[in-house]
């Protein structure tokens, strides 16, 4: 939750204390309903009267006021809602995918992974795929229809090859539109060792504010700074992942991340109504006994 | 003759009666028995005797609690009944008796400051009434209500509580002290009210105690009237 208001809201979250004392001392909201009696210490050693009521009420006229206060403060929540978003998941297929650090091997555990994605993904999302080894290959167009790209998925070719991260990423980009919220998840075991530089791509990617998410697959040999700084320029996130468990995990953090967006909402509405509803109580309360006669 | 005028009469002569003894006297071994004060004597732990003197004009007192304690009442306060009391207690004496009503008017008051100043400025044998809502009896302590017993016809009249029997709040309420302005919430419910019923009868009983005890006459009155609790005192009711 934030403030468009902060200052104000600061200022509330003080004055609460300070109501609360000043009520507890003076009783600023009832100065004038209230029963006289002849011995108040009598009355209260008859009664037996806990303290309660008194700090139950204070405390509502205190809050009563605070939340005032905060509504005043335009108080702010975020949600979560799906974005429409088009995410291109770029693959690596290099011949270091084949390799079974990762059960059963790398590259079938990733497709496994990338499964479970699609199927977390928000319904809306678009969804494309590129592959890349020595060259870069569009496997699916972006699409709403998760059939067809779980059909993109079982076409991923077989990893044979060089790693040519900067052309896969280059495709990735070109199968995406030119707006909204787009995002580009790269699955790769390696070091760039072919074609068009990353880096290059990756200064695009941000110009064109689209997101990367790296996520690094395997224990072999990565060229991880390099794909952690280009996660970092373009806003997102590098994972390294050196288990089959920790896969799917991750990847659909990853997911999520990419198809939602967080909006604020104001919810100055909640506090003005609480506020006037626990001031209401507090005075009926105050009254001679007409809270509950 | 209305009702009222012949309790008058019925109650100054019952305090002439007890006007009319002089301050008793030690006895001596061979004096008259039947002439021995039995209750003074039961007091002071020794034989004493007392002598009739006849002829001599009463002392009327009246100690009337001021505090605004006694402003309370459910149709009117219960200082008005109170001065209804001492107005009837007036009444009683004639025209030749002495009236002292203390404290002065325009003094503050306090009811222990009152007893002790009526001890100094009233003759013996005067009849005092004390009017008050006696809510701090510990300011009375049982010596000096002694003290005066043995020195006056005391009279004491004790306010009822007008919520004895209803205690008029419900739910969550605000009290404030009418003496000391302090404030406090309660909830009273339907258990709050038998405990305080239960309470306020244990109250007023042991105040009635204390004052028998030290050799007063007591009685309530209620913001209906003080008229009746003097009556009620002398049993003329």
């Amino acid at each position: 939750m934030s403030f468009a208001h902060s200052g104000l809201a600061i200022l509330a979250v003080l004055a609460f204390p300070a109501v609360f004392v000043a009520q507890r001392t003076g009783s600023l909201l009832e100065r004038r309903a209230a029963y006289a009696y002849s011995n108040l210490a009598f009355l209260t050693e008859a009664l037996r009267a806990p303290v309660w009521p008194g700090v139950v009420l204070d405390a509502a006229g205190a809050f009563a006021l605070c939340a005032l206060l905060l509504a005043a403060a335009q108080p702010r929540y975020y949600v979560t809602v799906p974005a429409d978003a088009t995410l291109a998941i770029c693959i690596d297929t290099s011949g270091s995918m084949r390799s079974r650090d990762v059960a059963p091997t790398r590259a079938r555990a990733a497709l496994r992974a990338l499964r479970a994605f699609v199927t977390e993904v928000p319904p809306g999302t678009r969804i494309g795929i590129t592959s890349f080894a020595g060259t870069a290959q569009i496997v699916a167009f972006p699409s709403v229809d998760r059939n067809a790209v779980l059909a993109g998925l079982a076409s991923v070719p077989l990893p044979n090859g060089q790693t040519a991260i900067g052309n896969g990423l280059r495709v990735a980009l070109a199968i995406l539109p030119a707006s909204g919220t787009r995002a580009i998840v790269l699955v790769t075991d390696g070091t760039n060792n072919r074609g068009e530089d990353p880096g290059g791509v990756a200064m695009r990617l941000r110009s064109w504010h689209i997101r990367l998410d790296v996520i690094g697959v395997g224990s072999g040999p990565l060229s991880e700074p390099e794909l952690r700084r280009y996660a970092a320029e373009t806003g997102g996130s590098y994972i390294r992942i050196r288990s089959a468990t920790e896969l799917p995990r991750e990847v659909l953090r990853a997911a999520r991340e990419d198809a939602t967006i967080r909006k604020p909402r104001e919810c100055s509405e909640a506090f003005v109504f609480s506020g006037l509803f626990l001031l209401t109580a507090a005075w009926f309360a105050a009254k001679r006994g007409a809270f509950l006669l | 003759m209305t009702p009222v005028r012949r309790a008058v009469l019925q109650a100054r002569a019952i305090l002439r009666r007890h006007g009319e003894r002089t301050p008793p006297r030690d006895y001596r071994p061979g004096g008259d028995t039947r002439a021995i004060d039995w209750s003074a004597s039961a007091r002071a732990g020794l034989p004493l005797m007392r002598e009739r003197r006849r002829d001599e004009p009463l002392a009327w007192s009246a100690i009337v609690d001021r505090s605004s304690s006694m402003d309370v009442g459910r149709r009117r306060a219960l200082a008005v009944a109170a001065w209804e009391a001492v107005h009837f207690w007036r009444s009683c004496a004639d025209a030749h008796d002495r009236w002292v009503e203390l404290p002065e008017r325009g003094h503050p008051f306090g009811l222990r400051d009152s007893c002790e100043v009526a001890l100094k400025v009233l003759p013996a044998h005067a009849a005092l009434i004390v009017a008050g809502d006696f809510h701090q009896p510990d300011t009375l302590a049982a010596d000096m209500l002694r003290k005066l017993a043995q020195r006056f016809d005391c009279t004491a009249l004790i306010a009822d509580d007008p919520w004895r029997h209803d205690l008029a709040m419900n739910g969550f309420v605000q009290v404030s002290d009418i003496e000391s302005g302090r404030r406090r919430h309660f909830f009273v419910g339907r258990r709050q009210r038998a405990r305080y019923a239960r309470a306020v009868r244990a109250r007023l009983d042991a105040i009635r105690r204390l004052l028998r005890c030290a050799g007063w006459r007591a009685s309530f009155f209620d913001e209906s009237g003080g008229t009746a609790g003097v009556l009620r005192a002398f049993r003329l009711a």
